[in-house]
């Protein structure tokens, strides 16, 4: 059964990172289980014995040895419960500072494909929340639930020493208190797999509401009330079918409460009864009368607990999950090329778990040093050449080469040194300015050189010139003296990484889409001015930037459909020449290109 | 904010506030367990002491009266798992109605935050917390806690009272050892919170790192750039710090915990050698020494309870702190004038506006004249505070000084709900609202939401009766997250545009509305939107200086103020800051 299974997981995980401690938890919670059914032996002798000195003045020892023997042991209870509470705390400690660390390598070991995938979404948003603590909850509830029923069980033993009756009462309650137990968890277990879609309907809209611009768009149109509307609409159900699962297990559980409590008065009765039959003793008497509280608190916090240790458990199905997704190929050990050539040969490609072909047996050849541009519509397939490129996918079909090597046989390193990217969606990283460049090299750290002519390349020498702290100040919110960028400032910030890495081949995806017309146009002043330094892709729909390259390919729908340069394809009809048209009919000095005009061009595809 | 904290008591006071107007059974629930539960376990010691009293010398005389505290007793082990059952049943009511209850009163309060609050990232992390907090039930759990710790104090009291009525010696100690034993846990409790309320800037460094690890923005450039072992290292060296701090907490806490333990352990074996000693020299029965010691494990296990239950409440109640802190922001003034609908113009005069945290003024001193019926293009480089300005003009940020005037009638005066009636907008970070497609799209004016023929109007005007078509009509969900259909990003922007111009409003905003879209498409927009408002006031903040052309007046913005204002045709040949953003764009083509 999964639950089985997943606190199975749990244990050995925490036994694998923390042994000694997770050991030391057991123990400190297990032997103290014992000691409530000790307990009633313990007190018995003292009473029996007492009660035979004042008879007869004999024995005064054995009252006096189970005297010092409860008194002991209810020291090491109490000296037990602290010890596994701190060692708890040690395991909880533990697992951030070595399982923490294997996650991390378990997820840079992941495909990438895992990353944007919607299925694996859901997991990853999981394991981004401290998927440790899952796991020690999952253990430490483990524990206490097995130990709970351990320690129930023992006590029972005991009463049956005292009065056979109650080990045959218990031998029909138990059947049904284990099935209503079962099924009162079953049900919460259904609670958690129904409610996830509604579940998500409640972030969805938290997301939303939480959302600055969406607060913008919602003070300006009015619409707080389709958003209360909504909110309502999915508490509601939320709220529903909580009820109705909670209701059919509070129903369970009132049965299961109900037995219990008829077999502790069977208890409470057997032992009295049996007592003025003088079956019983005195000392037995007191020690299972004295204890009746303290066992139907503790069967009715194991149910409970039982509850919760299978919800836990359920939850961290999520982390097995994780465990069992794809790791990336480990072929990659080709540490020479021939030739710094970019080839593309009969690719074919579509997204895992789509249907939509993105590349259509797509081939083309870029020497090295070459400036090539891609152009195209959304959606025609220009960033998926990009990731193709930079190994993040395999294509379905045909060759992704680099220098006459596939990119999946090469050598990080060796990737790296052809090819360096900067991605439409560059990341601002909230830490200081040196690491945020250096990471296009991490191994020139230091070199506040290399950084600063990175940084002058991307026109972002104000970024440092003017802080107290230059290259280590902090960016980002982080930090308290942190402060952010505007969109533009990361965007040179991230080109900036790109020249870092000095790469063969520099690919630029989009990278202008949102700067401002003076900063756009420095940046292309920039980029010719490391078109003598290396070769250079670069996907845009502005076609200013694509005149720049010698050579441009239009992507439409996921096949090449021109090729050539700015004035080859300007000089031929087809999709360039519209778009291009389009765009720069803004610009033109004399008013008399008219807009009909083009919209005629544009119209005829 | 943070000066609102450590107000102690007040919180309990919102929290039971809210239980009242939320769900009062809830209260009313734990309070009768709790009620109940502590009565009874008082009088079970004292129960117990009576049968242990009684059994020795059973005879004839006292047999019913055995037989009847063996029925109470019967009640008094019934009762408490009824009354878990009440508690659990209040849970689960609390848990069904927390969303609709807690949850809407905090993203209620949210929507009438300042706006520009939401910038603070301060604010935004309280809203985090603060969602957090309420999510776990937090409010219902201290107060259960609360309860809890209260019954079980009780019950303490009253077991250390029947020891007592046997022998008053028994008493100090018994007292002594469960005072030392609940200061020492209050105490470490408090030390661990403080302590880690200080680490809450290095976790939030923690978690921001780990969170890179997730993200595949930033997977895709830790691959291609090979940083992720410096990442790793980083948040290997940050956690180490905060391990070693916890460690010395833990240890700390052992080590007083366990001295507590020893001194309420030593007080519980002197009680137990006194009571032995009085019954030996004849001052106890033995039935009575028998109920000593049952209300000595008694006391132990009540004391277990106990410390268990001032953990709970001290991570309840700082989570509870962190929901009610939140409600402190400072919310958006909303005037009281009726808004005139503007006939002439709108006039900024020397507007000043700082962001909250910001070193300079985004806006410096703008002076701005927009006549009705104008189009307005701002142009400006980044971070010339178009955008603001912009957001200036709706009155959705209010100047610092200086006064925005609708025909006269300053912004700050004017009803906010009245105003808004007559602005759309198109802003620049659109929202994909997972709804249908006419929600998305009439969501701008709700009042018209079934009117069918301008909502087709609207579709038409954005070039979107394909896309309509092609899912199947405007009642189809949108957003693949629940499974409806997924847009690209211009078809997201062009129903974001549709949503701008859903609402018939005399002005209109459009930031920045065109940058995801290909060239064609955004050419095409541009015209169709100055063509689609004519007749209404607009305002465009762009990029693309070529849109300029169409428009009545260009604002020029740097520096948060407006260094030129006028034609197209007038500013290109004067020579200023307009004419070399137009040369620097147009050049490439």
């Amino acid at each position: 059964m999964k639950v089985m299974r997943n606190c199975a997981l749990a244990m050995r995980l925490v036994f694998q990172y923390a042994p000694w401690n997770a050991l030391m938890v057991i123990l400190g919670i297990f032997i103290p289980g014992f000691f409530g059914g000790l307990q009633i032996i313990f007190v018995q002798q003292i009473v029996d014995s007492g009660v035979f000195w004042a008879e007869t003045g004999l024995g005064l020892e054995t009252v006096i040895r189970s005297g010092i023997l409860l008194v002991t042991m209810l020291f090491f209870w109490v000296a037990f419960q602290r010890f596994a509470m701190y060692h708890t705390k040690k395991v909880q400690l533990k697992l951030t500072k070595y399982m923490a660390p294997d996650i991390m390598n378990k997820l840079n070991n992941l495909e990438y494909s895992a990353f944007e995938s919607n299925d694996v979404q859901n997991i990853l948003q999981r394991v981004s929340r401290e998927p440790w603590e899952n796991i020690r909850v999952c253990f430490d509830r483990t524990v206490i639930s097995v130990q709970g029923i351990v320690s129930i069980l023992f006590v029972l033993g005991v009463y049956m020493t005292i009065s056979v009756w109650i080990g045959i009462g218990l031998a029909f309650v138990a059947v049904p208190m284990v099935w209503l137990n079962f099924a009162g968890t079953h049900c919460f277990h259904r609670l958690f797999e129904d409610t996830t879609e509604e579940a998500r309907r409640m972030k969805d809209l938290k997301q939303l509401l939480q959302n600055r611009h969406a607060m913008y768009e919602m003070k300006v149109f009015e619409s707080q009330a389709l958003m209360s509307e909504k909110w309502m609409e999915a508490s509601g159900n939320v709220e529903s079918q909580i009820r109705k699962v909670g209701n059919k297990s509070l129903l369970l559980d009132g049965a299961s409460k109900i037995l219990s409590l008829v077999y502790f008065v069977f208890i409470i009765l057997t032992i009295s009864y049996s007592l003025l039959q003088g079956t019983v003793t005195l000392g037995q008497f007191v020690a299972a009368i004295g204890s009746i509280g303290t066992l139907t608190s503790k069967v009715n916090g194991s149910s409970w607990q039982v509850t919760e240790m299978v919800q836990l458990a359920l939850d961290i199905d999520f982390y097995r999950e994780f465990l069992e997704l794809p790791e990336r190929s480990d072929k990659r050990e080709v540490k020479e090329i021939a030739h710094g050539d970019i080839a593309f040969e009969n690719v074919s490609f579509s997204y895992p778990g789509t249907d939509r072909q993105v590349l259509k047996n797509v081939t083309f050849r870029i020497k090295e040093g070459e400036r090539v541009a891609f152009v195209g519509e959304n959606g025609a397939g220009k960033s998926t050449i990009v990731k193709l490129l930079a190994g993040l996918y395999e294509p379905d079909a045909g060759r992704v080469l680099l220098g006459g090597v596939e990119v999946r046989d090469l050598t990080e390193e060796l990737r790296r040194k052809m090819l360096s990217v900067v991605f439409q969606d560059f990341q601002g990283y909230e830490l200081t300015l040196r690491e945020n460049v250096a990471f296009g090299n991490i191994s020139y750290l230091d070199d506040n050189i290399q950084i600063k002519e990175a940084l002058e390349l991307a026109d972002a020498s104000e970024l440092y010139l003017q802080e107290e702290k230059g290259l280590d100040r902090n960016l980002g919110h982080l930090e308290e003296d942190g402060k952010d960028l505007s969109k533009g400032q990361w965007q040179r910030v991230a080109v900036a990484r790109a020249f870092m890495a000095g790469a063969a081949f520099c690919v630029l995806d989009e990278p202008t889409a949102s700067m401002d017309p003076i900063a756009e146009s420095r940046m292309y002043e920039n980029f010719a001015k490391i078109f003598y330094r290396s070769g250079t892709i670069m996907i845009s729909h502005r076609l200013a930037s694509a005149k720049m390259a010698s050579r441009i390919m239009v992507l439409d729908g996921g096949r090449i459909v021109q090729d050539g340069s700015h004035e080859q394809l300007m000089a031929a009809e087809g999709l360039y020449r519209s778009m291009y048209l389009a765009q720069s009919s803004w610009y033109k000095e004399d008013a008399g290109l008219k807009e009909d005009s083009f919209m005629e061009e544009g119209g005829h595809r | 904010m943070n000066s609102m904290k450590h107000k102690g008591i007040r919180y309990i006071g919102f929290c039971i506030r809210d239980v009242l107007r939320f769900t009062p059974m809830v209260l009313w629930g734990k309070l009768a367990v709790s009620i109940v539960d502590g009565a009874l376990g008082v009088w079970m010691p004292i129960l117990l002491a009576q049968i242990f009293e009684l059994v020795p010398n059973l005879d004839a005389s006292n047999i019913f009266l055995f037989k009847r505290n063996a029925v109470l007793l019967c009640l008094c082990v019934g009762i408490p798992p009824l009354c878990s059952l009440v508690a659990r049943a209040t849970a689960v009511y609390n848990d069904s109605k927390k969303e609709s209850c807690y949850g809407w009163s905090l993203f209620g309060h949210a929507q009438k935050i300042k706006l520009e609050s939401l910038e603070d990232p301060e604010v935004l992390d309280a809203f985090q917390k603060a969602n957090a907090s309420y999510e776990q039930a937090s409010a219902s759990r201290m107060l259960s806690s609360m309860f809890i710790i209260a019954e079980a104090s009780l019950v303490c009291i009253s077991t250390v009272f029947v020891a007592g009525s046997f022998s008053l010696l028994l008493i100090p100690a018994m007292l002594f050892g469960f005072l030392v034993h609940l200061l020492t846990n209050l105490y470490s409790e408090k030390h661990r919170a403080t302590i880690y309320r200080g680490q809450s800037s290095i976790r939030r460094r923690l978690w921001y790192l780990w969170q890179q690890f997730c993200r595949k923005e930033s997977v895709k450039e830790m691959r291609t750039m090979g940083f992720h072992e410096y990442m790793k290292k980083l948040w290997v060296e940050t956690n180490v710090k905060v391990v070693r701090e916890m460690q010395e907490v833990e240890l700390r806490a052992a080590r007083l915990e366990g001295a507590a333990i020893i001194v309420k352990n030593a007080c519980y074996a002197g009680n137990v050698a006194i009571a032995l000693y009085l019954m030996v020299s004849g001052g106890l029965a033995v039935g009575e020494f028998a109920a000593c010691l049952s209300a000595f494990s008694l006391l132990q296990a009540e004391l277990m309870t106990l410390s268990f239950k001032i953990g709970e409440f001290f991570a309840a109640y700082h989570y509870v702190e962190e929901y009610y802190d939140f409600f402190q922001t400072e919310t958006e003034a909303v005037g009281r004038e009726k808004y005139r609908p503007f006939q002439k113009e709108i006039s900024l005069k020397g507007v000043h506006f700082r962001y909250c945290g910001g070193n300079r003024d985004a806006l410096d001193g703008v002076d701005l004249n927009i006549r009705k019926g104008e189009h307005v293009v701002i142009v400006g480089v980044n971070g010339s505070g178009k955008t603001t300005l912009s957001k200036v003009l709706t009155g959705a940020y209010l100047a610092q000084s200086g006064e925005v005037r609708y025909d006269g009638q300053d912004v700050k005066d004017i009803r906010r709900d009245d105003l808004y009636r007559d602005i759309s907008l198109v802003s620049q970070d659109f929202v994909h609202y997972n709804f249908s497609l006419r929600e998305n799209i009439c969501i701008s004016d709700l009042s018209r939401r079934k009117d069918e023929k301008h909502l087709q109007e609207v579709i038409g005007s954005v070039g979107l009766e394909e896309l309509v078509q092609g899912i199947g009509g405007p009642d189809v969900p949108l957003g693949k997250e629940f499974g409806g259909c997924e847009l690209s990003g211009g078809e997201w922007q062009k129903v974001a545009i549709a949503r701008g111009l859903f609402k018939d409003s005399p002005l209109i905003v459009l930031d920045e509305p065109t940058s995801a879209l290909d060239p064609l498409v955004e050419y095409d927009i541009l015209t169709k939107f100055l063509e689609l408002t004519k007749g209404r006031t607009s305002v465009i903040i762009s990029h693309r200086v070529g849109i300029c052309r169409a428009a009545d007046k260009v604002v020029v913005m740097r520096d948060g103020r407006v260094v030129e204002c006028g034609t197209h045709e007038a500013l290109r040949h004067a020579g200023g800051e307009y004419s070399r953003i137009w040369r620097e764009q147009a050049k490439w083509y």
